[in-house]
């Protein structure tokens, strides 16, 4: 009867200690999650931003706020800043966080329209902590063009989901955007104020056109 | 200018860049090139790897005013007058035109399925599908060349650089695609071999136009919206070489950067409408 009972102990200790290692149930919560979170925004984007007759600002707008939903605005402005956030005032961080969005808001909403009506195909998703996962997708364009694979890293406290990074036929938006700062600080000799003024200018510049 | 002079004179160029910077180009680790990166302990902090920005740049400039009037309104009249099913079939043609040079590459890194896989591929298309003109195979058959495979082997890609008209490469993908990789390519053979020039250089053409017409619209998406035009092209060149030749790693996932993401609370703490509807 002890052999027995110390063999269930260690048969639960196992499966207890399965759990904690692999931790399958919270991973595959994740990973659902993370797709969900994905279908949803496109069902949105698709709604939101193919109506062909909605002026340009009205769009604007819309993705304005399906931006601050859906991307983590603070996470990725951090990264794409790197090591310059830090020497950063908080005046400065605050005035480049609203500009960063405003450079993304105006850059990816004509963008966003153009892929909109093109059919995403979720391939895989893949947990990479317990907090992040990559879903890997191809959009599917027409006339026999070659797809466009597109991966979406996304962030999570467990209920909440959102963007970290797009990442087009391997190259991560994150990434890009972190080199082309890096290089305008480095140009401003490391002034984040000439960051910001370049920055003010793009989105006016952007911000005016009409198409 | 004859080909063989262009290369001896790509090959001299590539000789006097390590002259100059001294540069060897094995430094680089995939992960952390910013750590073992000879160039980047003394000229390159953000891990950009150029230490000729300068000369780049100035190259930079006039490849745009080569775009700008010549490359841009012929890629432009291509994609705006030919029907997408025939600029399609000229892709195929050109593509099942230089898969033996994948197929070399596939072996040469090891990958004999792949490089089988093309090989059937090669064969099927190019007699079912009249010459490559049709992908009767179907699917996008993945591209390799010698600079890959040198990336594979172990070796970094150098320092950036800029070549006039080519654009965007490094010592070790220019070596691959201009000194190693005709040799692997039976066209360019038998061109040399019969002394064909007009055909090499109409060849040559072709795939310059096909391959510009398929990007031109993007490229001008990103000089428009972004602060720093060759800052941008500069990485997005550098990410997709190491994501082209990571290619296959991580099990059938493709290989994505690792960038080492800090979620920011203030993100996820805020309540917001959609994510209470999600969560329920």
């Amino acid at each position: 009867m002890r052999f027995h009972m110390r063999g269930y102990r260690s048969l639960v200790g196992g499966l207890l200690a399965v759990l904690v290692l692999f931790g399958g149930p919270v991973h595959a919560g994740i990973e659902k999650g993370a797709n969900a979170f994905l279908k949803s925004l496109v069902d949105q984007a698709v709604q939101s931003l193919t109506e062909a007759d909605t002026p340009r600002p009205e769009r604007i707008k819309k993705f304005r706020s399906m931006f601050r939903e859906n991307f983590a605005v603070r996470s990725i402005s951090k990264f794409v800043l790197g090591r310059n956030w830090r020497r950063a005032s908080d005046a400065e961080r605050n005035e480049y966080m609203i500009l960063f969005e405003d450079l993304m808001v105006v850059t990816y909403v004509d963008r966003f329209q153009r892929y909109a009506g093109e059919s995403l195909k979720i391939k895989k998703t893949r947990v990479d902590t317990e907090s992040i996962a990559t879903v890997f997708s191809e959009i599917e364009r027409p006339y026999g063009a070659k797809p466009i694979r597109v991966d979406w890293r996304v962030g999570t406290n467990g209920t909440i989901y959102k963007l970290l990074d797009v990442i087009v036929e391997g190259t991560s938006l994150s990434n890009t955007l972190r080199s082309e700062f890096g290089s305008i600080v480095r140009r401003e000799r490391n002034q984040i104020g000439g960051l910001l003024e370049v920055l003010r200018e793009k989105t006016l510049a952007l911000k005016a056109e009409d198409n | 200018m004859s080909l063989r002079f262009m290369k001896s004179f790509l090959a001299l160029f590539i000789v006097s860049a390590f002259a100059v910077t001294g540069a060897p180009v094995y430094a680089e680790g995939s992960a952390a090139d910013k750590e073992t990166n000879v160039l980047a302990a003394t000229t390159d902090e953000d891990g950009v790897n150029d230490p000729l920005e300068r000369v780049n740049r100035a190259i930079f400039g006039f490849n745009e005013v080569v775009h700008e009037s010549l490359l841009g309104p012929v890629a432009n009249a291509y994609n705006r007058y030919v029907p997408q099913i025939v600029r399609t079939g000229v892709s195929n043609f050109l593509t099942n035109l230089s898969s033996p040079i994948s197929i070399a590459n596939n072996l040469l890194q090891g990958d004999v399925v792949a490089g089988f896989d093309l090989f059937v591929r090669l064969i099927v298309n190019s007699t079912v599908g009249i010459g490559g003109i049709a992908n009767v195979v179907g699917g996008e058959p993945r591209s390799e060349d010698f600079g890959q495979t040198l990336g594979v082997w172990g070796m970094g890609e150098g320092f950036y650089l800029v070549l006039p008209i080519f654009g965007p490469s490094n010592p070790r993908d220019l070596v691959g695609k201009f000194i190693v990789d005709p040799y692997f390519d039976p066209f360019a053979h038998w061109v040399g071999n019969t002394g064909r020039d007009n055909v090499s250089y109409a060849k040559q053409g072709m795939s310059g136009i096909d391959e510009f017409a398929g990007v031109v619209d993007e490229l001008r998406q990103i000089r428009k919206t972004s602060v720093d035009y060759y800052a941008a092209i500069r990485s997005l060149y550098r990410q997709k070489r190491k994501s082209e030749i990571s290619n296959g790693e991580g099990l059938d996932l493709p290989p994505i950067p690792d960038l080492g993401y800090d979620l920011a609370p203030e993100d996820f703490n805020q309540p917001l409408a959609g994510a209470t509807n999600r969560s329920q």
